[in-house]
């Protein structure tokens, strides 16, 4: 959470300091310590962005694997599902086999 | 009959169907947007950052053989990283995450969609003929057909518990994780928040930076001048790019809760509105067509 403000900071800093280069002559005797200063803090939110999204990235890979996991439960279902209609099947020819016995018998 | 209709009451409401689709739309947009939005976030840093090299007219340092990193690498890790914070590998696992949620909207939708009826009923048909060719069959041609009839609503009225045994499963389980990508997704969408949009920003305004200040100056060639303007000109393009695109995502990372909360309340509550009591009053008066034969017959 702090580190989460300090960048929201950094970035209002670097946005400011952007507006302000923009609009500052070249000429202007400032004008080149104001672009250390941007370049630097830039620099900064840059590298502090970098480690916050490979961080990020534990969140999604964790997502990825019990989403899948959750995933498996609905082929399990769906197998159960198939076996309805097979009993169904099976019934239908366990009745065909045995009219076939009868007819033979009687 | 009782025990049909009582297997039904454990069947899926219409109301949990039509939660499962907005959630399944839901998921799978936003899903395919966030998809396509990681991977051109990537490549538009890539050309941001060639521009910015280029205006800045970046020369390599000498090799520093002491830093232990191969003189490729070590200029490309230090000097020349295109990708600025978009690394391939996370951009990756992004991409990997978000396919699985579009893919889980859709499985989820087909799962409560398909309700296998073909494949029953064909079962059911063959049940059925069977017992036409059974020697000495006592039934009449009415009698078979409700025997089919009632096969299959039998049938579907398992499947349908079935179905609704693995969403009450899975669903309590997904919920947390949705809120859990729908918060990683904000925080890579919501230009304020520390991810991949802040980077983009930053990445474009360092650009749009260099480039207004080789053109307040005078001088160079054609070809540089150029340059700046259209380094300035994606600078900008990026920027329009990000304010069009995050609303729109964080509109749909909203509505993806929302659903969410809504699926796992239906679910859960197993809510009935009146339209699944329509529902269920048809499914009856289907089983019952079957069941008329037997009752003329007593």
């Amino acid at each position: 959470m702090a580190n989460f403000q300090i960048n929201g900071e950094l970035q209002l800093f670097v946005e400011k300091l952007s507006a302000l280069k923009d609009a500052t002559s070249v000429s202007d005797p400032d004008y080149s310590a104001l672009k250390d200063s941007y370049t630097a803090a830039s620099d900064l939110l840059e590298s502090s962005q970098e480690k916050a999204i490979t961080d990020a990235g534990i969140e999604y890979i964790e997502f990825s694997k019990k989403i899948k996991e959750a995933m498996l439960i609905f082929d399990e279902a769906d197998k159960k599902i198939a076996r309805i209609s097979k009993v169904v099947k099976i019934a239908a020819q366990v009745i065909d086999i045995a009219g076939k016995v009868i007819a033979k018998v009687c | 009959m009782v025990i049909a209709i009582s297997i039904q009451g454990c069947g899926l409401t219409s109301a949990q169907r039509k939660e499962i689709e907005i959630f399944g739309q839901a998921a799978s947009t936003l899903g395919e947007s966030s998809k396509d939005q990681f991977v051109a976030g990537r490549e538009n840093v890539i050309d941001m950052k060639r521009y910015r090299l280029a205006i800045e007219k970046t020369v390599l340092p000498p090799y520093q053989a002491d830093s232990g990193i191969p003189a490729r690498d070590y200029f490309f890790s230090k000097n020349l990283n295109l990708d600025a914070s978009l690394d391939k590998n996370d951009i990756d696992i992004r991409v990997a995450a978000v396919d699985l949620l579009q893919q889980y909207g859709k499985l989820l939708v087909a799962f409560t969609t398909d309700s296998h009826e073909n494949e029953i009923k064909e079962s059911a048909d063959e049940f059925a003929k069977s017992v036409v060719k059974f020697h000495h069959n006592p039934m009449t041609t009415d009698e078979i057909d409700g025997l089919g009839q009632i096969v299959t609503a039998v049938g579907g009225i398992l499947v349908e518990h079935k179905k609704k045994e693995a969403l009450e499963k899975v669903v309590p389980k997904v919920s947390p994780l949705i809120d859990k990508i729908c918060d990683s997704l904000e925080q890579d969408f919501d230009p304020k928040k520390n991810g991949i949009y802040t980077n983009i920003n930053t990445v474009q305004d360092r650009l749009a930076s260099v480039a207004i200040e080789g053109l307040k100056l005078p001088g160079d060639s054609m070809s540089e001048r150029l340059l700046l303007i259209d380094g300035f000109a994606l600078a900008e393009k990026n920027k329009g790019i990000l304010t069009t695109t995050s609303s729109q995502i964080l509109k749909s990372i909203a509505s993806l809760r929302k659903a969410n909360s809504q699926l796992l309340d239906v679910i859960k509550n197993h809510k009935v509105g009146l339209k699944d009591i329509k529902e269920f009053g048809e499914d009856v008066a289907d089983l019952s067509k079957g069941i008329k034969p037997y009752i003329s017959r007593f």
